[in-house]
C-alpha cells in the first residue's frame, strides 16, 4: 500500500439546482469512484422519471424522495483520491428549507468549492452559504461557475459570474487574488479533469487541479479531544455508536471519554472509518465509534465528546463578539434565534448588549446599546435556552464560533469571547 | 354626536383592559387577613341588589357566634364597609361585579381595612359569599385563560416536536427523534433492502408522532370547544406525507387547519410554523401583537422613525399627544410617585418599581 496521502473534508455548497450534487457525480466519475455502467443505469432510471439530466446527481441523491424532486435534502459523504490528498466530500443541500442540514455539512469541512450557475450568477443561497462557510471556519474555497455549456461557454457570462462573486466573497473576508475561479460545465465535464476547448480564453488551473493547490489543513493535535456528535445509531450487535467528525485532539482505543451537555461517561471500545476500523482517529477524521457504558438514548446530536479529565464546556451562558449580517428589523435583549455552533442547534436569549463596535476598526462605538440592527458589530451575552456546549474561541476555534438564524435565514455571525461554565458534577 | 369607534381601537382598548385586570388580580392575590376574615362576594348581573344586602344583613348578626373577638370585629366591620358600598348600586353593572373586603395585614400587627370592587371583562355567572385567610380569585382568574387554543406540530424525517397556541403564548410540550437511516448508514445493504427498511422506519415514526402527538391535543381540557386548530410546519416533503396518511386521531386530523414550511423541527420550529401561518392565524392575540412590534422596530431603525422607547421619550410624546399606538410589557410594573414635602412645598415626581 502506498504512503497515505493527507486528508482533507471538502464542502461542496450553493444556491438550490446550481449543479452541486451534479459536480459531486462528475468528479467521483472522473477520479473513477463511480464507473459507467452505474451512471448508465442512473439515466435509464432517471429517463423513465422524467429527470433526464439527472444521473450524476443520482449518484449522491440517493433517498427516493430526492430522487423524486430533483433535490438534495440530506447532506452525504463520498471518498475520492486525487494525486495529492485523499478526500472526504460533502455534498450539500442549496435548497433554504434545509440549511441547517447544510450548516452541519459546511462546519465538518476544511475547504469548499462554491458551485454557481453561470446562467444565474449568485443567488439568496449563493450568498447564506458563503457568508456560513467563513462563519464556520472554512478558509480555502473554489469557485466553480457551472452550467458554461448552458451559456455556449461565452467569456463575458464567466467574467459576469466572477465579479459578482468576486464581490460576495470578499465581503466576508475570502481573498478574490488568490481563490480560483473555474469556468466548468458539470454535466458536460468541462474543465473538470483536463482543459476544455470549449474554454480557450480560460487560463487557470481545471477542477482537479485547483483541489490539489489547497493548503493541508493544521492538525490541532496538541488540544483536547473534542468532538460533536453529528448522529448516533444503534447497531444491531455492536450496540450505540455516536458519529462524528474530531474538530481538536486525539480519540484513541480504550479512551475514557465523557458526552457533553448530555453528562454521561464510557470507554471507546472501537473507532471506525469508512467501514475500516482504526486505532484512533485525528483532527479532520468522520467517525463512528463504539461506547461501552452509555445506552441510546443518553447521547444525541449535538453533544460533544472529550477527555473525562478534560470534559467539553457546558455554558451557563456565554459572552460573544458579534456581527449582524442582515436583519428586517432590529434585535433587543429577550431576542431568541437558533444559534448552529458545531453539531448542536440550540436557540439562545440575548441576556444584554454590552458594547456596540465600529465594525472596522473594532473601537468601542457605545456601551450598552438598546437595539442592534444590520452592519452593527456588538459585544453580546447570550443564554443558551437548554444546555449547550459552546468554548472561548481563542482556546478551540472549532466550538467558538457559531451562525445565527431566524425567520428562515442567516442574521448573525459571532465568535465566543468568555464562557460561564455550568457545574456539571 | 355619536362617533364611531374603529375596531383596531376598540381592540386595543380589550388589551389595555386585560393588561389592567391582570395587575389589579395580581395585587388582590398579594394580601392576607390574619383569621378566616377576608370577604369574596360575587354578585352575578341579573342577582338584585337587595337580596344581596338582605343576606349580608344575616351574616352580620350570624358575626356574634364567632369566638375570637378580633375576627368577630373585623368581620363586621367588612361587612359594615361592603354595605356602604352597596348604596350606590341600584342593580350590578353589565357584567356583575366582584367585591373584596377585608383587613388586610399590613406588616408588624397592623391591619388595614380596605374594600376593592372589580367589574370583571366577562360576565360572572354564580353568585358567591366566602369569608377566607385570602381572597377567592379563582372566577376571575379564569377569565384570563384563553377561550380557545390551537395545536403546534412540526415534523420531518429525523424528529418532532409538538405543542400549543395559546393566545400570546407558545407552549411546547414535547417532541421526538427517529431512527429513520439517512444517507450515512447505507453501508453495504442493497438499495432496494435499504429503500423498504427505511419505509417502514418512516411509516412507524409518523404513527408514533401521530399516537403522541394527539394524546397531548385531545388532553386539553374542554378539547371539542377550545382546541380550534392543528398547524402543521417543516420541511417537503415529510409534512404532507404525515397529514396525509393516518397517523393523527381523527378528531384532531379532521381539525387541521393547514401545512406551513418551516425549517427547524425542535422547539424553535413551533415559532418559525406561527411565522409563517401568519394569514391562517389572522385576528389570533400572537400575530396582532407581532404585527405592533414589527412596525415598532421598522420605525425605530429609520432614520427619522416614528417610533419612541424608554420612559422619558415616551413620557415627553406622551404629554405631546403625539403617540398613536403605545406599546406596554405585560410584565411592567412600576408606578409613578409624587412626593411632597408638606412644609417647605418642596415636590418630586418619579417612577419606582412596584414588587
Ligand atoms: N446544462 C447544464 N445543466 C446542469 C449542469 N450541472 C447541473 N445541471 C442540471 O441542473 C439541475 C440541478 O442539478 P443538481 O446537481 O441536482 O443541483 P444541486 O445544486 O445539487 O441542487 P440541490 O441539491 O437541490 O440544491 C439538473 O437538471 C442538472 O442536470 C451543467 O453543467 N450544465
Ligand atoms: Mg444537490
Amino acid at each position: 500500500m502506498a504512503a497515505e496521502k493527507p486528508h482533507m473534508n471538502l464542502a461542496v455548497i450553493g444556491h438550490i439546482d446550481h449543479g452541486k450534487s451534479t459536480t459531486v457525480g462528475r468528479i467521483l466519475f472522473e477520479t473513477g469512484v463511480v464507473q459507467q455502467h452505474i451512471l448508465d443505469a442512473y439515466k435509464k432510471e432517471a429517463e423513465s422519471k422524467g429527470k433526464g439530466t439527472f444521473e450524476f446527481a443520482w449518484v449522491m441523491d440517493s433517498l427516493k424522495e430526492e430522487r423524486e424532486r430533483g433535490i438534495t435534502i440530506d447532506i452525504a459523504h463520498k471518498k475520492f483520491e486525487t494525486p495529492k490528498y485523499s478526500f472526504t466530500v460533502v455534498d450539500c443541500p442549496g435548497h433554504r428549507d434545509f440549511v441547517k442540514n447544510m450548516i452541519t455539512g459546511a462546519s465538518q469541512a476544511d475547504a469548499a468549492i462554491i458551485v454557481v450557475s453561470g446562467t444565474e450568477g449568485p443567488m439568496e443561497q449563493t450568498k447564506e452559504h458563503v457568508f456560513l462557510s467563513k462563519t464556520l471556519g472554512i478558509n480555502q474555497i473554489i469557485v466553480a461557475i457551472n452550467k458554461m455549456d448552458a451559456v455556449q461557454y461565452s467569456e463575458e457570462k464567466y467574467n459576469e459570474a466572477k465579479d459578482k462573486m468576486s464581490k460576495l466573497i470578499a465581503s466576508v473576508g475570502f481573498k478574490p487574488a488568490e481563490t480560483p475561479f473555474i469556468p466548468i460545465s458539470a454535466f458536460a465535464g468541462d474543465n473538470i479533469k483536463t482543459p476544455s476547448p470549449n474554454t480557450p480564453w480560460y487560463k487557470g488551473p481545471v477542477l482537479l487541479a485547483a483541489l490539489d493547490d489547497f493548503k493541508q489543513p493544521d492538525m490541532p493535535t496538541d488540544k483536547p479531544l473534542r468532538l460533536p456528535i453529528q448522529d448516533v445509531y444503534t447497531i444491531s450487535g455492536i450496540g450505540t455508536v455516536p458519529v462524528g467528525r474530531v474538530e481538536t485532539g486525539v480519540m484513541k482505543k480504550g479512551m475514557k471519554v465523557s458526552f457533553m451537555p448530555a453528562n454521561v461517561e464510557g470507554e471507546v471500545k472501537s473507532i471506525e472509518m469508512h467501514h475500516e476500523e482504526i486505532p484512533q482517529a485525528l483532527p479532520g477524521d468522520n467517525v463512528g465509534f463504539n461506547v461501552r457504558g452509555i445506552a441510546k438514548n443518553d447521547v444525541r446530536r449535538g453533544d460533544v465528546c472529550g477527555p473525562v479529565e478534560n470534559p467539553p464546556t457546558v455554558a451557563e451562558e456565554f459572552q460573544a463578539q458579534i456581527v449582524v449580517l442582515q436583519h428586517p428589523s432590529v434585535l433587543s435583549v429577550g431576542y431568541t434565534p437558533v444559534f448552529h455552533c458545531h453539531t448542536s442547534q440550540t436557540a439562545c436569549m440575548f441576556i444584554s448588549l454590552d458594547k456596540k463596535l465600529d465594525p472596522r476598526s473594532g473601537q468601542v462605538k457605545e456601551e450598552n446599546p438598546a437595539f442592534l440592527k444590520a452592519g452593527d458589530a456588538a459585544i453580546c451575552t447570550i443564554q443558551p435556552t437548554r444546555p449547550l456546549v459552546i468554548e472561548k474561541a481563542k482556546e478551540l476555534p472549532q466550538l467558538g464560533r457559531f451562525a445565527v438564524r431566524d425567520m428562515g435565514m442567516t442574521v448573525a455571525a459571532g465568535l465566543v469571547l468568555n464562557v460561564k461554565a455550568k457545574q456539571m458534577r | 354626536m355619536a362617533e364611531e369607534i374603529p375596531q383596531a381601537q376598540i381592540e386595543k382598548d380589550e388589551a389595555r383592559k386585560r393588561y389592567e385586570f391582570k395587575k389589579a388580580l395580581e395585587k388582590l392575590e398579594e394580601k392576607e387577613g390574619s383569621g378566616t376574615e377576608l370577604i369574596s362576594l360575587y354578585i352575578p348581573p341579573d342577582k338584585q341588589i337587595y337580596d344581596v344586602t338582605a343576606q349580608l344583613r344575616d351574616e352580620y348578626g350570624q358575626c356574634a357566634n364567632i369566638k375570637s373577638k378580633q375576627t368577630r370585629t373585623n368581620v363586621q366591620s367588612a361587612i359594615s364597609s361592603i354595605l356602604a358600598r352597596l348604596k350606590y348600586y341600584k342593580t350590578a353593572p353589565e357584567n356583575g361585579m366582584a367585591v373584596f373586603c377585608g383587613a388586610i395585614n399590613v406588616g408588624g400587627d397592623k391591619t388595614d381595612l380596605e374594600s376593592i370592587i372589580v367589574e370583571p371583562p366577562e360576565t360572572i355567572r354564580t353568585y358567591s359569599y366566602r369569608c377566607s385567610s385570602s381572597f377567592e380569585l379563582e372566577p376571575l382568574k379564569a377569565m384570563l385563560d384563553d377561550k380557545f387554543v390551537y395545536g403546534l406540530l412540526v415534523i420531518d424525517r429525523r424528529e418532532a416536536y409538538w405543542g400549543f397556541l395559546r393566545g400570546t403564548h407558545i407552549e411546547p410540550i414535547n417532541g421526538t427523534n427517529s431512527t429513520v437511516p439517512g444517507k450515512q448508514r447505507k453501508g453495504g445493504q442493497s438499495s432496494i433492502r435499504f429503500e423498504r427498511l427505511r419505509l417502514i422506519a418512516i411509516h412507524e415514526f409518523y404513527k408514533k408522532v401521530g399516537e403522541r402527538a394527539s394524546e397531548a391535543f385531545l388532553a386539553e381540557p374542554n378539547f371539542f370547544e377550545k382546541f380550534k386548530g392543528l398547524l402543521i410546519g417543516g420541511p417537503m416533503p415529510t409534512k404532507e406525507e404525515f397529514a396525509e396518511g393516518d397517523f393523527l386521531h381523527h378528531e384532531v386530523k379532521k381539525r387541521i387547519i393547514g401545512l406551513f414550511d418551516a425549517s427547524y423541527t425542535n422547539e424553535f420550529g413551533l415559532r418559525e410554523l406561527v411565522d409563517n401561518a401568519q394569514d391562517a392565524l389572522r385576528g389570533v392575540g400572537i400575530m396582532d401583537e407581532k404585527k405592533e412590534m414589527t412596525r415598532f422596530f421598522k420605525e425605530l431603525i429609520k432614520e427619522n422613525g416614528c417610533a419612541a422607547y424608554g420612559e422619558e421619550s415616551v413620557r415627553a410624546n406622551l404629554e405631546a399627544g403625539a403617540v398613536d399606538t403605545l406599546l406596554l410589557s405585560e410584565k411592567l410594573r412600576k408606578a409613578r410617585l409624587t412626593i411632597a414635602c408638606g412644609n417647605c412645598g418642596y415636590q418630586e415626581v418619579k417612577t419606582m418599581q412596584v414588587e
